[in-house]
């Protein structure tokens, strides 16, 4: 994202479409929100290190996403699908207080995606012969 | 979900009624197995160690799903008895302990474990790194100041009762 934008500016045209082929290998819950997990990811990757008040615009891309994503996700995301997540997580957990109420529930819509992503395999009980 | 893969298996061996949709073939099962290895880099796994304790740091309010979640990111998968039906491939496999924290990417657990502010941040960690394969059986040798550490935060009356 640096190499393509410059740092601060903003990213050239390719930059967009390579972005959004890259949300659709991410799995059908990523294709079926394409437009805005690819407006999000590139926000959240313009600083990656701070938080999601820090660059325009973000917070108002993560709130309905992250929300919409936690609503939907019964079982964890592919690989490739949590390696894009995981960037517009890292930003909305980076929110320090105090922070709005909005703000607030993006965090905790991020803190639940990122636990169901924590597990190595769902869990499954021990069960006889089907 | 367990009750629905049943119910399929059931429908599989069903005889398909005069002139109803055939069957599923058993053979599609372990496609739609709702058991759902997720393979990632451990640069990703430590990021989302990361994370959790910084948010263990900022208060007491998400203390318990961020200590479950340290867990979890802790311990291994049972290996695939049946790699060949594995929908998501292990790109990098390991030897046996799969997908837990290995070393080399521990440090933010065991900085965590030696210094985080609340006890229950230093418990939450010191009990996720009980759980990492490679200090639990002590599979590594170089990992053994790691150990060593981790026995003597056991001794942290904090720690012990938080």
């Amino acid at each position: 994202m640096q190499a393509a934008g410059g740092g601060g500016g903003r990213a050239p045209a390719w930059v967009e479409s390579l972005f959004d082929a890259l949300v659709g290998c991410g799995g059908a819950q990523l294709r079926q929100r394409r437009g805005p997990s690819c407006r999000a990811l590139l926000l959240a990757l313009s600083a990656p290190g701070l938080p999601m008040g820090a660059t325009d615009g973000l917070s108002s891309a993560l709130a309905p996403l992250l929300a919409d994503y936690h609503g939907a996700l019964r079982a964890p995301l592919p690989p490739a699908g949590v390696s894009m997540l995981l960037p517009m997580l890292a930003r909305a957990l980076r929110e320090e207080p105090p922070m709005s109420e909005a703000a607030r529930e993006t965090q905790d819509a991020a803190l639940a995606l990122l636990g169901l992503h924590c597990a190595p395999a769902l869990g499954l009980a021990q069960v006889g012969e089907i | 979900m367990y009750g629905v893969t049943r119910r399929i298996a059931r429908c599989t061996r069903a005889r398909p009624r005069a002139g109803g949709a055939a069957p599923i073939p058993p053979l599609y099962l372990p496609y739609i197995s709702p058991v759902s290895p997720l393979y990632l880099a451990q640069a990703e796994r430590e990021a989302q160690a990361e994370l959790l304790l910084a948010v263990m740091a900022r208060g007491e309010r998400q203390h318990a799903p961020c200590a479950a979640g340290l867990a979890a990111l802790a311990q291994a998968r049972e290996p695939n008895p049946n790699p060949n039906l594995d929908p998501n491939p292990n790109p990098n496999p390991t030897p046996s302990p799969e997908q837990a924290l290995e070393p080399g990417h521990l440090g933010p657990l065991l900085e965590a474990a030696l210094f985080a502010d609340a006890p229950s941040g230093r418990a939450a960690a010191m009990r996720a790194l009980a759980l990492v394969p490679a200090l639990k059986g002590l599979l590594y040798p170089a990992e053994g100041v790691l150990a060593a550490r981790l026995w003597l935060l056991r001794l942290d009356a904090d720690v012990s009762h938080p």
